[in-house]
């Protein structure tokens, strides 16, 4: 049974047209079921255990990727399928997965390929993209047997599944790592060495420190640092991260990129 | 780092399909090989599945590391550096460390004694301070070793020269 969970921001009328498609698409395959729209009354925990209480196989979540961000952190404490239909602006994760917007993900849903991927886990918050932290000198990454530590010229550290894709608006640039290997990567990046017009030229050539890692401890000796988790959550320094291996079954795209 | 992506064609075995003939089977897998090459050969990481860590100018690393694939060091590291895969140190990496690994390009700076079990290729600037063990030493004009430096024979090497013995013993 599939149990749908609109997002808040889809109650502007904008989307009413585009609601009414999906909807339409939906009948049309034979994949509608229960529809819950999310109020400022209602979370998404509790529409999550209504829909388990309901006897729910698929969970499909109607938003971008803030809503993804949200449901992902606690989903996969429950044995769901999550499906995705994009809509509006910022829908990264769903492109990487390979589901087109609004009514065109209609389709993915309906074919039902699933796979399961990793998910990374900072103090017990489940995310599914990366994770970033301001590079300072007080900061250590506590790796088994070894310790990083950045150096004055670091910008940003990233603890990737998927790759960074919150830092740009353009991600096509950025590096997609496979969600599937059953580690995550400690990115470090520097900071470029040129000054003005060299810094562009210089960017290219700059190194990322890339660490395959499982767990990780994050510590920071002067003041406790934020760390965003998929470019929403918020949690603070010290934190243990973790890769989960195959955690969330998820419904993907033929065009996904991994 | 396991930069990888989705091929389609990961699965499909052409030779499966009946309703073709042999010759289209021939020319189809010929042509699928060809684009599996090309995409591996022209940067295109389709299919490439190494995990590969590279240690960055920005970073320090201290302890005993231990690297599942190809490691790259551009910075510093401390400690011991161990893989089990080919072991790139670019020209601005300093390494004070016991290093072990399979292959060993260096262009950079190593204090401390290097095991590796197959080739190392050194440059100009590539510089041991500590002793080297290896099969095959390819050294650029300029590099620096400060140690002893001992070839290893092979597995095959070694049986062969064994066999030279006892055919020798025969003999006399």
């Amino acid at each position: 049974m599939y149990y749908y969970i609109y997002d808040s921001f889809l109650n502007d009328k904008k989307y009413e047209m585009t609601l009414y498609r999906v909807e339409n698409r939906l009948m049309d395959l034979g994949i509608n079921g229960k529809i819950e729209k999310l109020t400022l009354l209602k979370s998404f925990k509790e529409v999550v255990e209504q829909a388990v209480k309901n006897n729910a196989e698929t969970l499909v979540v109607v938003g971008n990727d803030k809503t993804i961000s949200k449901v992902i952190s606690f989903l996969p404490n429950y044995s769901l399928i999550l499906g995705i239909i994009p809509i509006g602006t910022d829908n990264k994760i769903a492109e990487i997965l390979g589901i087109p917007m609004a009514e065109k993900a209609c389709d993915v849903l309906s074919s039902r390929i699933i796979e399961r991927i990793d998910l990374g886990k900072v103090n017990n918050n489940y995310f599914i993209s990366c994770l970033e932290i301001p590079a300072k000198q007080e900061v250590t990454l506590e790796c088994e047997g070894y310790n990083i530590c950045p150096l004055n010229s670091s910008r940003m550290i990233s603890i990737c599944n998927f790759g960074n894709i919150f830092r740009t608006q353009n991600f096509q640039h950025e590096k997609i790592y496979n969600p599937k290997d059953g580690v995550l990567e400690a990115v470090i990046a520097s900071e470029p060495a040129g000054r003005g017009l060299f810094k562009i030229f210089q960017k290219q050539y700059n190194k990322e420190s890339v660490f395959p890692i499982k767990k990780i401890k994050i510590k920071s000796f002067k003041e406790c640092l934020p760390v965003i988790a998929d470019g929403e959550m918020v949690v603070k320094t010290p934190v243990t991260v973790e890769v989960v291996p195959r955690k969330l079954k998820i419904i993907v795209g033929k065009n996904r990129m991994f | 780092m396991s930069v990888q992506y989705y091929n389609k064609f990961s699965n499909f075995d052409i030779t499966s399909l009946t309703i073709f003939s042999n010759y289209t089977k021939i020319k189809a897998l010929i042509l699928y090989k060809f684009i599996i090459n090309f995409n591996y050969m022209f940067g295109n990481e389709k299919g490439s599945k190494e995990i590969e860590t590279i240690i960055g100018p920005s970073v320090k690393v201290e302890g005993n590391f231990v690297g599942e694939g190809n490691v790259v060091v551009a910075g510093m590291v401390n400690g011991s550096l161990k893989t089990n895969h080919s072991l790139k140190v670019e020209k601005e990496a300093k390494i004070k460390a016991e290093v072990e690994t399979a292959n060993l390009y260096l262009a950079g700076e190593i204090r401390g004694n290097v095991k590796v079990k197959e080739k190392t290729v050194m440059t100009a600037t590539a510089k041991i301070i500590g002793n080297l063990e290896t099969q095959v030493l390819s050294v650029e004009a300029g590099a620096i070793i400060n140690g002893k430096c001992l070839m290893l024979q092979s597995e095959k090497q070694v049986i062969e020269n064994k066999e030279n013995k006892k055919n020798n013993k025969q003999l006399v």
